[in-house]
């Protein structure tokens, strides 16, 4: 990677609804390697469209580069295996916790993977969460359940960034704690390839996550600091 | 000796529907004007095909007969994706190419490589028409199916649609469990009926053949070839709508235009 590369950098981004109305607009946005971002504003204001926007999710007018290589059809899988969405309603798939976090596995993007029995069992021990969680039927957990079957799934294929989309808002403090203390470990692991981007309603969260914040008010950025 | 029949018999037979028209009064099914509309159709559109075929036998040229067929291949390709429930972009144009392809290609193999140009040369409409009608019946409602399945998949499996694509999975992987499903549901009659054939009713052709005089093991023959006809016709028209439709729901960039599948609008019929 060259010196002095933004790790993601977005320009011009621009999403527009059905009817033409601009859902976000002219958003500029540069996050360098270790830094910790969080996306403010009111309900509404677009943060999860610029999240799913910057996992490509959605067609957007945009310019964004990675690592310095614009992001297109030839690279946006290998794009999202790095940069990775979590949704506030964390998605499963039909099957057992250990099938979903075995998911990425499957994948052709992942298939030279190797499960990481240890760090999962260690993760879930974190999150007060034994052995038979893993046996446990997806559909069977609760909200906040999922939300921590969705991070540990987004670590075991080691991303470079994390989008987490009022990731933690189902979970009681004390697993929201544990939840930032592991995300904040993964990216003191590797501060030279990480970086983490926040949408959080909650202040203090905002508080302890994040060392930049981008304030989007209708779609467009009002202001950010520092 | 096939025993034609006079208008009185036709009659006779219409007035059964007399019976439907009773147990729909006695149950209060308030079924009756559509019974008589559709007992009234049915026996407009066959006299009328009686006619345009009558006509057509007669005159046995090429470019009527295949006007013809455009005409049975658009009518199906149109009404296959008439009643889904959800609507793909350009769903009726995918519906034209899939029923088209399918249809005529294996009609042609049928008509060229299994029976053989010999065999049907002079009197190409008797061959072309009913193989044609065969295989787009069968073809429309494997087509149907398919695609309501399609869109119901589709629709309910968001979350893990975008979940496969959100940790670098590719727009097949993330589609590809949606499309099976409604491949395999668009097969399903025409392998139930393979399954049953001759056990639990004979078949249409077979039928008519019996009736016309032909010898049981002609008849099966035809009907033998006619069911694996219609099952490679339907496999071929599914598949291919069902991609097609894929691709315009998923767009280079693997992302998921969940947007672009639109629920019908609920159509009050009256």
């Amino acid at each position: 990677m060259a010196i002095n590369v933004p790790l993601l950098e977005v320009r011009q981004l621009t999403r527009k609804s059905h009817d033409g109305s601009l859902l976000l607009e002219d958003i500029n946005l540069k996050v360098e390697v270790g830094e910790r971002w969080v996306i403010s504003g009111a309900s509404g204001s677009g943060k999860t469209l610029l999240l799913r926007s910057l996992a490509m999710l959605d067609p957007a007018e945009v310019v964004l580069e990675w690592n310095g290589e614009p992001v297109g059809a030839h690279n946006v899988t290998l794009y999202r295996a790095c940069v990775i969405y979590l949704a506030q309603s964390a998605a499963i798939i039909d099957g057992d916790v250990r099938e979903n976090l075995r998911l990425p596995l499957s994948l052709t993007m992942h298939r030279d993977l190797k499960w990481p029995e240890t760090e999962v069992s260690d993760w879930c021990h974190r999150f007060g969460k034994e052995v038979d969680f893993l046996n446990r039927d997806a559909h069977d957990l609760s909200g906040g359940e999922k939300q921590i079957v969705a991070l540990i799934r987004a670590l075991i294929i080691c991303p470079q960034i994390l989008l987490l989309d009022e990731a933690t808002s189902a979970l009681d403090p004390k697993s929201v704690k544990v939840y930032e203390q592991i995300v904040e470990e993964w990216l003191q692991e590797d501060p030279n390839h990480r970086a983490t981007i926040w949408v959080s309603h909650s202040e203090d969260q905002r508080g302890r996550v994040s060392d930049h914040t981008v304030n989007l008010s209708a779609g467009k950025i009002e202001g950010s600091e520092p | 000796m096939f025993q034609t029949l006079s208008y009185f018999d036709v009659m006779l037979a219409a007035s059964l529907i007399l019976i439907n028209g009773a147990i729909s009064v006695a149950l209060k099914l308030g079924l009756e004007k559509k019974l008589a509309w559709a007992a009234l159709r049915t026996i407009v559109q066959l006299t009328l095909i009686g006619f345009v075929l009558e006509w057509i036998f007669a005159v046995q040229s090429w470019p009527v007969i295949l006007a013809i067929g455009v005409v049975m291949t658009s009518v199906a390709a149109f009404s296959a994706v008439g009643r889904v429930d959800h609507q793909f972009p350009l769903m009726r144009i995918n519906s034209v190419i899939s029923v088209f392809s399918s249809a005529w290609l294996v009609t042609a193999i049928t008509l060229f490589a299994i029976i053989g140009y010999e065999g049907w040369r002079d009197y190409p409409a008797q061959y072309v028409i009913p193989f044609l009608g065969l295989v787009l019946g069968n073809t429309l409602n494997g087509i149907s199916l398919g695609m309501d399945k399609l869109g119901d998949q589709l629709k309910r499996r968001r979350g893990e649609i975008e979940l496969i694509l959100s940790l670098g999975g590719t727009r097949w992987e993330a589609g590809r469990s949606s499309v099976r499903n409604a491949v395999r549901t668009g097969m399903i009659p025409i392998l139930n009926s393979m399954l049953v054939v001759g056990l639990v009713s004979l078949p249409g052709v077979m039928t008519g053949q019996l009736l016309a005089g032909a010898s049981p093991v002609e008849a099966v023959k035809y009907q033998i070839v006619i069911m694996f006809i219609i099952a490679a016709g339907t496999a071929m028209g599914t598949i291919s709508v069902v991609l097609l439709s894929y691709q315009r729901v998923f767009n280079s960039m693997h992302q998921f235009l969940y947007d672009e599948i639109k629920a019908k609008s609920n159509r009050r019929k009256s």
